[in-house]
């Protein structure tokens, strides 16, 4: 802020600066008082005050937000949304579409294209006046709250939404590395050109061949849901290669999710395809037998190898310092998703060291992105942040190319915890997979698309 | 939904009562001085200065009320859309098209079981009638 408009902000007490009304799309009532906030003189306003403390004000503050995926997106909407449009807000990502992993199994059993699940950023800037930058970020330098981009250039912030997804952690299987590059094994667990190239890998498949897909330790990113892919893989089979069988390998110790329904659903759908065998962590990978290696079980050779590592936050959260959760995930205070290592980084969806019973989806990465976004908005505006944040969880799992079983939970801060906690009462499964869910689940995607981004 | 610690809403009290003129009698100013006793020093001049102008915290605290509100309703905008706007013609009801009244019926009616559904029973029954309500007048046409 310059110092001309420092003071004339500062000692605006006597004349009550006032500011048009502004509003939300179709709720011209909603927001409409009197903005007060800028007469109010701050501390970080206060002459003398540390210069690198944050620009109070939600007019100058520079708001940037790194990544593009369901949480990066919700947020940067909703940022501009909660302000009445007054923050800035800039968006760094990468990719120059929006592709959605929930859904993507769809892709992988032949029944959906990718060009479905790809939504453009293009709303973001038209719509909502966010400025949206096609880059790479390097690095966060915190002390001068700066982002470097890949591009060369640097982004300074007061406000840093930090949503990196999700990394995968190669070395928790020796040679993956290896047996990745030589194009034998991929993961598929980022929508996108992998996800193609696993469905061609399936295709491409001898009729008797054998699919593996091996599962890490909870928690990781889901959707894709694992055993939703085990039901997709199984429907491209029934309808392509019928002699052909799976075979997963879960190092957990029964199906994480859905279990029943899911057990159910094989059993019923695909009857002797798929040999499911709990507690098999993955060891290594040899690229040339295609075999996998565990502790004590024997190996397993199969034709398609789709080899799930261990997870953790994107390559920025552990660069930054803000992954000081086992080295692996972002711990927050769950009331604004502020890092507890590093003051005005917002850590938000996969990269989050998650609250009990918080699923890795975008529907909560979303939820996540509302909750911060207000937060955020009212620090800025000097109002109380919001003592009682709700979310909510939907996650909607194809059996086969229409039916569709889901799980849905609510969350409420506990404040004696610090914490959310899924409230007693709610939520809960389907009773059956059915064709009206699935229904509901295209519903669901081009709504929560929509919320995100347009 | 009580969001303002107890000295902002003791500062509003006093800063609506000076503002407005009020007379002061007997109970209103044992109200004040309770009031004003939860306020800090700092917050004292402030208030005085309200006195002169418009008292800012009112308008403060309403505005800083319906950016919550709007934070919850927020909740439903995954699968309803951006303020209760859906993409037309998905099977899901466009809960910005009916009216406040309307929406917190059927919300009622799912949480007693009145109403079935796949995921709408599971969902209010994580919500208070109050936050119900919360969201049905926020999403809802007046």
């Amino acid at each position: 802020m310059k110092r001309r408009q420092f003071l004339s902000r500062s000692f605006a007490l006597g004349t009550a600066t006032l500011t048009p009304a502004f509003s939300l799309i179709g709720l011209p009532e909603v927001f409409a008082a009197t903005d007060v906030s800028e007469s109010i003189p701050t501390t970080s306003q206060l002459p003398g005050n540390d210069a690198k403390a944050i620009k109070s004000l939600l007019a100058t503050a520079q708001i940037v937000v790194i990544g593009g995926g369901y949480a990066g997106a919700t947020a940067a909407k909703y940022l501009r949304i909660f302000s009445g449009n007054r923050a800035q807000v800039t968006l760094v990502e990468p990719n120059a579409e929006f592709i959605s992993c929930p859904l993507s199994n769809l892709v992988v059993g032949g029944s959906q294209s990718l060009s479905v699940l790809t939504r453009s950023y293009e709303n973001l800037t038209k719509r909502h006046g966010v400025q949206v930058i096609k880059d790479y970020v390097l690095d966060i330098e915190a002390q001068q709250r700066r982002v470097r981009l890949k591009s060369g250039a640097s982004l300074t912030y007061d406000k840093l939404v930090l949503c990196p997804g999700i990394s995968m952690m190669m070395s928790s299987v020796d040679g993956l590395e290896k047996a990745n590059a030589a194009g034998v094994t991929l993961q598929a667990w980022k929508a996108g050109p992998e996800t193609v190239a696993l469905n061609k890998q399936l295709l491409e498949m001898r009729d008797g061949g054998v699919f593996a897909l091996s599962i890490p330790e909870a928690p990781y990113r889901c959707p894709p849901g694992p055993y939703e892919r085990v039901c997709q893989v199984a429907s491209l089979f029934k309808q392509h290669k019928p002699k052909s069988k799976i075979i997963v390998l879960d190092a957990n110790q029964d199906v994480v999710s859905k279990g029943a329904l899911f057990k159910k659903a094989w059993a019923e759908l695909y009857p002797g395809m798929i040999d499911y065998r709990p507690t098999h962590n993955v060891l290594a990978v040899d690229a040339h037998s295609k075999t996998l290696k565990f502790d004590i079980q024997e190996d397993v050779t199969a034709d398609v190898l789709n080899i799930l590592p261990s997870m953790r936050a994107g390559d920025v959260a552990l660069k930054s310092g803000v992954a000081n959760a086992s080295g692996r995930w972002a711990h927050v205070d769950f009331l604004n998703f502020e890092s507890t290592a590093i003051k005005h980084i917002h850590v938000l969806g996969d990269a989050v060291q998650n609250a009990p019973a918080m699923p890795k989806s975008g529907h909560m990465a979303n939820q996540h992105a509302k909750v911060a976004a207000a937060a955020i908005i009212a620090e800025l505006s000097d109002w109380p942040i919001n003592t009682a944040p709700m979310l909510t969880n939907t996650c909607y799992s194809f059996v086969d190319a229409t039916q569709v079983v889901h799980v849905a939970s609510v969350h409420a801060y506990n404040a004696t915890e610090k914490t959310f906690k899924v409230v007693a009462g709610s939520g809960g499964l389907s009773p059956d997979p059915s064709a009206l869910e699935g229904r509901y689940a295209w519903s669901w995607a081009k709504n929560i698309w929509a919320d995100s981004l347009a | 939904m009580k969001i303002m610690p107890t000295f902002k809403l003791g500062l509003r009290q006093a800063c609506l009562a000076s503002s407005a003129g009020l007379a002061i009698n007997k109970d209103n100013l044992k109200r004040m001085v309770c009031s004003l006793l939860k306020v800090c020093a700092g917050l004292l001049v402030v208030c005085g200065l309200c006195l002169f102008v418009t008292c800012p915290v009112s308008a403060q605290t309403t505005e800083s009320q319906r950016l919550n509100q709007a934070a919850l309703a927020a909740t439903c905008a995954s699968c309803h859309g951006t303020q209760g706007h859906g993409v037309p013609d998905t099977g899901v009801p466009i809960i910005a098209a009916q009216s406040a009244t309307q929406l917190l019926l059927a919300l009622k009616a799912y949480k007693t079981g009145e109403r079935s559904g796949t995921i709408m029973p599971q969902i209010v029954k994580g919500f208070s009638d109050e936050q119900l309500d919360v969201i049905a007048r926020f999403l809802g046409k007046s």
